[in-house]
């Protein structure tokens, strides 16, 4: 699937602007300018990896890799995280829609109407998922571009200074805490074998990372500008605000729904993925035919499980804390340890 | 049942999910507020009043030999209660419709009010409340705030939209310190700047009118800045958009005197350290044309367009130390020194924060340059 590109890059749109949130405040964007250096380098290491095996499927691959035991284990904790991720991510966007516009609207509602939109694009399969891709993803970027642009009269540059005031210390944290947002280097391994040029992965992939830190980076930079480090630090949804204060005499303004169908549209597109690749993991590992009949099952999982969360400020304090360490798990330690089982485990043979 | 026919009863089904959200309101069952009243009342409540649209009441164009005013176009609702949003759901007591704040334009503090709470406890709810757009005008009224939301305009006929209107129009004279809620609620949460608001009263004839700006020390109520203090702190700011300089061409008794429009101002403050002690250098750089002149010296004479530029130099730094008097006496620091040091010595900002606006910024000495040009006369050289 030549498309995977767009598929992978949905992924990547940057909506919370976590290192603000990470307390670098006003030199947050030079945490993310960091936190792009941290993705491209994990980028080219799960790709070092992935490539390696590219014409096997995951599961079957991974049980080469680390045996029979360990492999299911590994297989069982990668489900896990493509659950889990999308649980926390309906959980975010319900509780989006919920605070900002369906203000009486019982969330579960909110919920079943994107996690079955979600299954019903995951049930047509990887290529289904891309060519709608091609469509979201000009839509998402320009719109973006968009809000950003008309934020530009109103950034401050006071609002930068002091630059580095508490020293590196913040500025690497939230570097941190921003690139463990960098999921798909946990996807990318899984679908790869679905994928028609696998060889191009490594230059689209690499092109499409550094497209989303730039854009990442001029988010973060425009927020902070506009909204100031204090206020942006202390709102929850501070691109949404940021945006609503567009107002160009009494004509362009009200542009919040402009946020809106961003955050709707990126996060749909990675929820479906995420069951995607969950449900076809599981099928893998169950040796079922046909992942289609676990999609359903997979995403009413996803529903009850976003449900963990009991209210906005844990889900806000959870990604910040424990969300990044539970993604660096999945990100570095378990591709290293694979990565290790194959160059000392005399494996290497068996998967060429 | 075939998978098509599943198919379709899914789709049947899934129309349940997708017909729209719950708190779906139409236009014709809402009350549109245009403007929030606070004032303060007994036993630690608070007294919020709306200003809603009434549309039946609304003239269209087109009406205009017909008589039958059928009243005012607008009418204010208000409720006591402990808190801001325990009172906005208190004001349904007498509203039939429930009142949408989409469209809110001001938010009217009284006094009173402003000195008994901190306004960030004030804004938070306007903050906070999804409903309530960041570009709300914040402005402050000696009188109480019922009474502004009930004046009446002779060209508009909600009393909000004027005041909205008056705020953007003073930006021809740059003669008050205009803020919105974003503002407002980002300088509440710097420790190195306070937030000046402009004043609303309403004069003899039951009209409201916007003159000059009310300090704040800390987000609490500290005084008022008249007109040409108000402009001192914008000068300063770097905010003066357009205005009027007037500048006395022989004496300040005489009646000679010269008129020039502000086209574009712009300010730098730098702080330094000198001995030990810390100040503040402002330079104010103007640019403007002649508007008009009582006396008719002879403009094509160069000395006599830097004479008219010192004398205006001296009209505006006379403005901005005005102001520096005045917002020493408030301890409030409205021009954001505190800021500025903290941008440019964080390690001493760290040291002083806490003693700032009562110790050192009532002590701040501060040089003030300004420079002007004039580069247009208008159309007659004498």
């Amino acid at each position: 699937m030549w498309l995977l590109i767009t598929t992978s890059n949905s992924l990547l749109i940057p909506l919370s602007q976590t290192a603000i949130a990470a307390g670098s405040r006003q030199d947050s964007w030079l945490a993310e300018i960091l936190s792009l250096a941290i993705q491209l380098v994990m980028l080219q290491m799960i790709l070092k990896f992935s490539l390696l095996s590219k014409d096997m499927e995951f599961s079957s691959r991974i049980k080469k890799i680390c045996g029979r035991i360990v492999g299911s284990i590994v297989i069982v904790l990668y489900i896990w995280f493509f659950v889990f991720s999308s649980a926390a991510f309906l959980k975010e966007l319900t509780s989006f829609a919920v605070a900002m516009i369906y203000v009486q609207t019982p969330s579960v509602v909110i919920d079943l109407m994107i996690i079955l939109t979600s299954c019903y694009m995951a049930f047509h399969g990887l290529e289904v998922q891309a060519r709608t891709n091609e469509i979201i993803l000009p839509t998402i970027i320009s719109l973006y571009l968009i809000g950003l642009f008309l934020l530009l009269p109103n950034v401050k540059l006071d609002n930068f200074k002091p630059v580095l005031e508490n020293g590196l210390t913040p500025v690497i944290k939230g570097a941190f805490i921003s690139s463990s947002s960098f999921v798909f280097t946990v996807f990318v391994p899984v679908v790869l074998s679905y994928v028609n040029k696998p060889e191009e992965c490594q230059k689209t992939l690499t092109i499409g990372s550094i497209i989303q830190g730039f854009l990442l980076i001029i988010a973060t930079a425009i927020i902070t500008g506009v909204l100031g480090p204090n206020l942006a630090q202390v709102t929850i949804y501070r691109g949404y605000i940021a945006l609503r204060y567009i107002s160009y005499g009494n004509f362009v303004e009200h542009l919040d729904p402009i946020g809106f169908s961003i955050f709707v549209l990126s996060k749909v597109v990675q929820i479906s993925l995420f069951i995607y690749a969950a449900s076809l993991i599981s099928a893998q590992f169950l040796a079922i035919k046909s992942y289609k009949p676990l999609i359903f099952p997979t995403g009413f999982i996803i529903l009850l499980l976003s449900n963990i969360f009991k209210n906005v400020s844990q889900l806000n304090r959870f990604f910040i804390t424990l969300w990044p360490l539970h993604n660096f798990f999945f990100e570095m330690v378990i591709p290293l340890f694979l990565w290790i089982l194959i160059l000392f485990g005399g494996r290497e043979r068996n998967l060429e | 049942m075939n998978p098509k026919q599943i198919l379709i009863c899914f789709i049947i089904f899934a129309t349940l999910f997708v017909s729209g959200c719950w708190d779906r309101r139409e236009l014709n069952e809402i009350g549109l507020v245009v403007g929030v009243g606070i004032d303060s009342a007994e036993k630690n409540n608070i007294l919020l009043s709306t200003e809603v649209v009434l549309p039946s009441n609304i003239k269209t164009t087109g009406h205009t030999g017909g008589g039958g005013s059928k009243g005012k176009p607008y009418t204010t609702f208000s409720a006591t209660a402990e808190t801001t949003f325990y009172a906005v759901r208190k004001i349904l007591d007498f509203t039939s419709r429930k009142l949408f704040y989409g469209y809110n334009s001001i938010i009217i503090i009284s006094e009173e009010a402003s000195k008994k709470y901190n306004m960030d406890e004030l804004l938070d709810f306007f903050v906070r409340d999804p409903e309530f757009r960041e570009r709300n005008w914040v402005l402050i009224t000696p009188h109480s705030a019922f009474d502004i939301l009930n004046t009446d305009h002779p060209l508009e006929m909600l009393p909000s939209k004027a005041i909205a209107d008056e705020i953007k129009a003073n930006t021809y004279k740059s003669k008050t310190i205009s803020n919105d809620l974003l503002h407002v609620y980002q300088t509440l949460q710097t420790r190195g700047q306070d937030i000046a608001l402009p004043v609303v009263k309403k004069d003899k004839n039951n009209r409201p009118y916007i003159t000059g700006s009310a300090a704040f020390k800390s987000g609490k109520f500290a005084g008022y800045f008249n007109e040409i203090e108000s402009r001192g702190v914008l000068w300063v700011l770097g905010r003066v958009k357009s205005g009027v300089v007037v500048i006395p061409w022989q004496d300040d008794e005489s009646k000679s005197k010269i008129s020039v429009e502000i086209i574009k101002a712009s300010s730098t403050i730098e702080p330094f350290i000198s001995n030990g002690k810390i100040g503040i250098n402002v330079t104010v750089n103007q640019t403007g044309n002649i508007a008009s002149m009582f006396s008719k010296p002879d403009l094509q004479k160069p000395d006599i367009i830097k004479n008219v530029e010192t004398l205006e130099e001296k009209v505006i730094k006379r403005e901005i130390e005005a102001s520096l008097i005045a917002a020493k006496r408030f301890h409030s620091d409205v021009f954001g020194f505190g800021n500025h040091i903290h941008y440019k010595f964080p390690e001493l900002w760290k040291s002083i924060e806490g003693k700032w606006r009562d110790e050192i910024f009532t002590e701040l000495p501060v040089n003030v340059k300004v420079n002007c040009r004039i580069n247009q006369v208008g159309l007659l050289l004498r």
